[in-house]
């Protein structure tokens, strides 16, 4: 019986671990970005883009984890 | 799912084993209470997950998200029909596009009535996203010829995402981006407008000839065909499910804090629950504008690398 909630704690460990690795992407993309910015506050713009193209990247990739694991809890 | 129910019913059929009249009566109550609204599709505490379900998923009815004086909810039934064996029925996220659309025209053309120069009140807002649009994310990435002649199709797209999105977030709304259906046939637009463009640019051979990038050793070359094939599909893929999870996860987020108070049975939960999903329909707020910029950026993006293989 125990067995049974095997997938939910699966599916728990999995969304924390995804949110562990776009949290520390998205740190580290945000981190030299405002570095980048504080040397050159005139390239503010485009760097900020660039960031948020990035950063939706990583997201990306992060997302497509969380919905892996929601589909365990769903499809269990 | 069964599983806590059963656990639940438990101990009320315990008090009514024991005879207390009172808690018998308690006790009924408060199951035929909870069974009408199990009915009205918003379980109470056990039945939660069903309840969230019922709110992200599409439905054959449409919900005004009230009940009428028996207690039922009122609900409009849509209707269901197949096309040569293919289901076109008319559901929930269907209607809320309708919605989108009809309300994308109705401003947009109020805003713009009469076509003067200078636009007025809601024209200058929506002139700024125009704009911003055609300037930041059309040309910025396509180019200044194909950028200007792709703008309308990149306009549709983000105001299209951004009005499902905000209809999300409206009382008997429901977000039509958080189905992977319909964000998987805006991806497929993006996946055509991407290759069709390839090929008018560059021609049909020659749209196909830059998936081998120049300069590489023989020997690699089917390596990279295989990856660059592969990552032509992981784009749209990746665009469809972006915005799907990112819909998704934000209406679930706020759906388990107002559900915590269910959960808990108790009201004092709902003075730290309802600032909390209060701040994450903030988020959302951001998170709608930032998906449709997203998802038309990295469009055209895709478009402008197929357009100018070089880059």
């Amino acid at each position: 019986m125990e067995n049974l909630q095997l997938p939910y704690v699966a599916a728990a460990l999995g969304a924390g671990l995804a949110v562990v690795g776009g949290g520390l992407g998205i740190g580290k993309l945000a981190a030299s970005a405002l570095e980048g910015i504080a040397r050159q506050p005139q390239a503010a713009g485009p760097i900020g883009t660039n960031m948020i193209i990035s950063a939706a990247l990583i997201e990306g990739a992060t997302l497509i984890a969380e919905v892996v694991c929601i589909l365990i809890v769903f499809l269990k | 799912m069964t599983e806590p129910a059963a656990v639940h019913a438990d101990p009320n059929a315990e008090h009514a084993g024991a005879a207390h009249l009172e808690d018998a009566a308690h006790g009924a109550e408060a199951g035929h209470a909870e069974a009408g609204h199990a009915a009205a599709g918003g379980g109470h505490g056990d039945d939660i997950g069903s309840t969230i379900l019922h709110h992200i998923t599409d439905s054959k009815t449409f919900d005004l998200g009230f009940n009428d004086a028996s207690g039922h909810p009122i609900s409009i039934p849509l209707p269901q029909f197949e096309i040569y064996g293919v289901d076109m029925s008319i559901t929930k996220h269907v209607v809320m596009m309708w919605v989108a659309s009809i309300a994308l025209l109705a401003i947009f053309g109020l805003a713009f009535r009469g076509r003067r120069m200078v636009p007025r009140g809601m024209g200058n807002l929506l002139e700024i996203l125009v704009i911003f649009v055609r300037d930041e994310i059309a040309v910025k990435n396509i180019g200044e010829k194909h950028g200007r002649r792709l703008t309308p199709y990149l306009l549709t797209l983000f105001f299209f995402i951004l009005a499902c999105n905000l209809l999300g977030l409206i009382p008997f709304g429901a977000t039509a981006t958080g189905n992977v259906n319909v964000t998987a046939g805006l991806a497929i637009l993006s996946f055509l407008m991407i290759q069709v463009e390839g090929m008018r640019e560059n021609g049909f051979f020659g749209h196909w000839k830059n998936l081998i990038p120049h300069g590489l050793p023989i020997f690699v070359i089917p390596i990279m065909i295989v990856v660059e094939v592969l990552g032509m599909f992981v784009k749209p893929f990746a665009l469809c499910v972006r915005l799907f999870a990112n819909m998704t996860a934000g209406h679930v987020a706020i759906l388990a804090f107002l559900g915590m108070i269910f959960v808990f049975k108790s009201v004092l939960v709902a003075t730290a629950a309802v600032p909390l999903a209060l701040a994450i329909m903030a988020l959302e707020l951001f998170v709608a504008f930032l998906q449709a910029f997203i998802f038309t950026m990295l469009t055209s993006l895709f478009i402008g690398f197929s357009i100018h293989p070089s880059h």
